[in-house]
């Protein structure tokens, strides 16, 4: 039987007199990749704030890590990077990697350490002076990410990462996330766009807040006689 | 110009407003709540005028009752007056000190006699001297004794026939003159910290959660009290150059007072401080609209410059105004410094406010430990 590293059961999230998602359930397994995909404004976020503990929710039970959440100690194994996240415009690349390592618990040789790691991979040792308004848009997003990585999380949560990315963006963040994989990490992301299902394990499309469909995108295909996921996602309505 | 684009912007505007219910009970709540306020808070005529009167005469051979004849023009001549007799200048200033007199009239020894020389038609070498210390901090109530006392003199001169055998001079409360600039400058710097510490503390962590920043602090293993003491420290340390700032231009250009009490407003200044800073962080966690939050503090900052004692002390406030100003920790902080400033008060006499304050911080605190992580929701 596979190790889960998140289980969600019957998860229902209110917004004023709006139900945003009702009876959900999910699993994601260790080690794994794993897309929630739904339109724009469908409670994808909120779905991702709900499991890190940051949205009250109306009923339902998720267990992270083992971890009956909220509970904020889990998070240090945790790498949540928001929708359009930013860092300290003001701070360094490395001020920043040392602030959000600090935060976590990490000691200032572990923050060297992996920081030079995280450097290499991203071509930003030579900036790592630099502030990060003065960096470009590209160069400010990998710092940004690479300040998620810092503490070696072993559950990463991605929130509509590859929206609004140029071609090597994407790349950049998709290479990042299949070497989180390699690591024996898990990567859990949401997207508006099916096309970023290619890269999943397992995927879960939304419709209106509920369930649609829990599959790998090659059963989805198989499933629904389809050729496409977007041609899935028309036979499944 | 075409009306039709500038109608479409009216129409706009109006239909958001209508459609935001919270936006629509500020905008009716607002003027009622100022109105209210300004009511409880205008006070078209002075309260009570409390007069201590020291007479300095130990003999019992008072020929004329001088004291009590300008008693009793005292109390003809200024409208709700109430007169307490002390058997010394020491007891009469430390009632004062404990706001439970406003001024004391000290009357010399031998004033019946010299009036009475005086009325017997021989030349007196220098008239008596009657000293009136004054709270020079109220202008108004210090004129209206003044003018008081000067007429119950005159009056009871007339009714001897001869010219004023006493004249009436300043004395002063403390070592040095305390002015009518005293009260205002007192109240303005405490006020000044605390809506600077509200403002600031409120803008920085609005931009921050408006960059999402705050969510990724949020976000991390840090526990609430981590992040909100991590904040508030931060704030706190930019406060410290502000108090310093503003302490150090009310000695230097107002010409305060420059003595060991200084340490003693800074204590005041920084609580207040604390209590801004803390609001700030609680109401920016409270709403997640950062304008909302500002409409707020600017409401919040509002009701505490009228009833909080800046333009008048709070215990002339009518009995709901008194009230209302207990709500807010301003009333209390300027208070304290004010005491300090004018009256010369020591810690313990302080020391109520102190607590009151400390319980202020204690609850801001407690409240935006609760909210903080609501930021983000």
């Amino acid at each position: 039987m596979a190790i889960l590293a998140l289980k969600v059961d019957n998860l229902s999230i209110r917004s004023g007199k709006k139900d945003l998602v009702s009876m959900l359930s999910f699993s994601i397994e260790k080690q794994s990749i794993y897309g929630i995909f739904a339109p724009t404004g469908s409670g994808k976020t909120d779905i991702l704030k709900a499991i890190i503990g940051l949205k009250k929710v109306k009923n339902g039970e998720i267990n992270l890590l083992d971890k009956k959440m909220p509970d904020f100690s889990i998070l240090r194994f945790v790498g949540y990077i928001p929708k359009q996240r930013k860092i300290f415009p003001l701070l360094t690349i490395e001020e920043n990697l040392y602030f959000f390592g600090r935060n976590y618990g990490m000691t200032k040789g572990q923050i060297e350490w992996k920081s030079e790691e995280l450097l290499s991979i991203t071509n930003l040792k030579n900036l790592k002076k630099t502030k990060i308004k003065d960096l470009s848009f590209d160069q400010q997003v990998m710092a940004s990410f690479i300040c998620s990585l810092v503490h070696c999380p072993s559950f990463l949560i991605l929130d509509d990462p590859l929206s609004g990315m140029s071609l090597p963006l994407s790349q950049f963040i998709i290479q990042q996330i299949y070497y989180q994989k390699e690591q024996g990490n898990t990567v859990l992301f949401t997207s508006s766009n099916i096309n970023d299902a290619n890269i999943c394990d397992k995927i879960l499309i939304l419709s209106r807040g509920k369930e649609l469909i829990e599959e790998k995108p090659s059963a989805i295909l198989r499933l629904t006689n389809s050729k496409t996921l977007d041609e899935a996602i028309l036979r499944l309505q | 110009m075409r009306w039709y684009k500038i109608f479409g912007i009216t129409k706009r505007i109006l239909i958001s407003f209508f459609k935001d219910p919270k936006l629509l009970i500020i905008a009716i709540l607002a003027p009622l709540i100022l109105i209210l306020v300004f009511s409880v808070t205008y006070r078209p005529e002075i309260g009570d005028i409390k007069i201590a009167i020291v007479d300095l005469e130990k003999s019992h051979s008072k020929q004329l009752n001088i004291v009590d004849s300008i008693e009793k023009l005292l109390k003809e001549n200024i409208k709700k007056v109430n007169i307490v007799k002390y058997d010394s200048i020491e007891n009469a200033k430390d009632a004062f000190k404990k706001n439970k007199i406003d001024s004391i009239i000290v009357f010399p020894e031998k004033l019946d006699e010299t009036v009475f020389i005086k009325l017997s038609g021989i030349p007196i070498e220098k008239p008596a001297e009657v000293i009136l210390y004054n709270d020079e901090t109220d202008k108004l109530k210090s004129s209206i004794i003044s003018e008081g006392l000067e007429k119950s003199i005159i009056i009871l001169s007339q009714s001897f026939g001869i010219e004023p055998a006493f004249v009436v001079s300043k004395g002063l409360f403390f070592n040095r003159d305390i002015s009518n600039q005293d009260f205002w400058n007192s109240a303005i710097i405490s006020f000044s910290i605390f809506m600077l510490s509200l403002l600031f503390s409120l803008s920085l962590i609005s931009s921050e959660k408006v960059d999402g920043l705050l969510q990724s602090i949020i976000s991390s293993s840090m526990t609430s009290f981590e992040i909100l003491t991590g904040y508030f420290i931060g704030y706190l340390f930019i406060n410290f150059i502000q108090i310093v700032i503003l302490l150090s231009v009310y000695i230097f250009f107002f010409k305060g007072i420059l003595s060991i009490s200084i340490f003693l407003v800074f204590i005041f200044m920084f609580l207040l401080s604390i209590c801004g800073n803390l609001l700030g962080i609680l109401l920016s966690s409270t709403y997640t609209s950062t304008v909302r939050s500002f409409q707020i503090a600017v409401i919040i900052m509002l009701i505490s410059l009228l009833i909080s004692g800046i333009f008048w002390p709070t215990s002339s406030l009518p009995f709901v105004g008194k009230i209302l100003s207990y709500l807010f920790p301003t009333s209390f902080a300027i208070e304290a410094v004010r005491g300090i400033i004018t009256k010369e008060n020591s810690f313990l006499q302080v020391f109520p406010n102190f607590l009151i304050l400390c319980f202020f911080c204690f609850l801001y605190y407690f409240l935006a430990l609760l909210f903080i992580r609501k930021t983000v929701d």
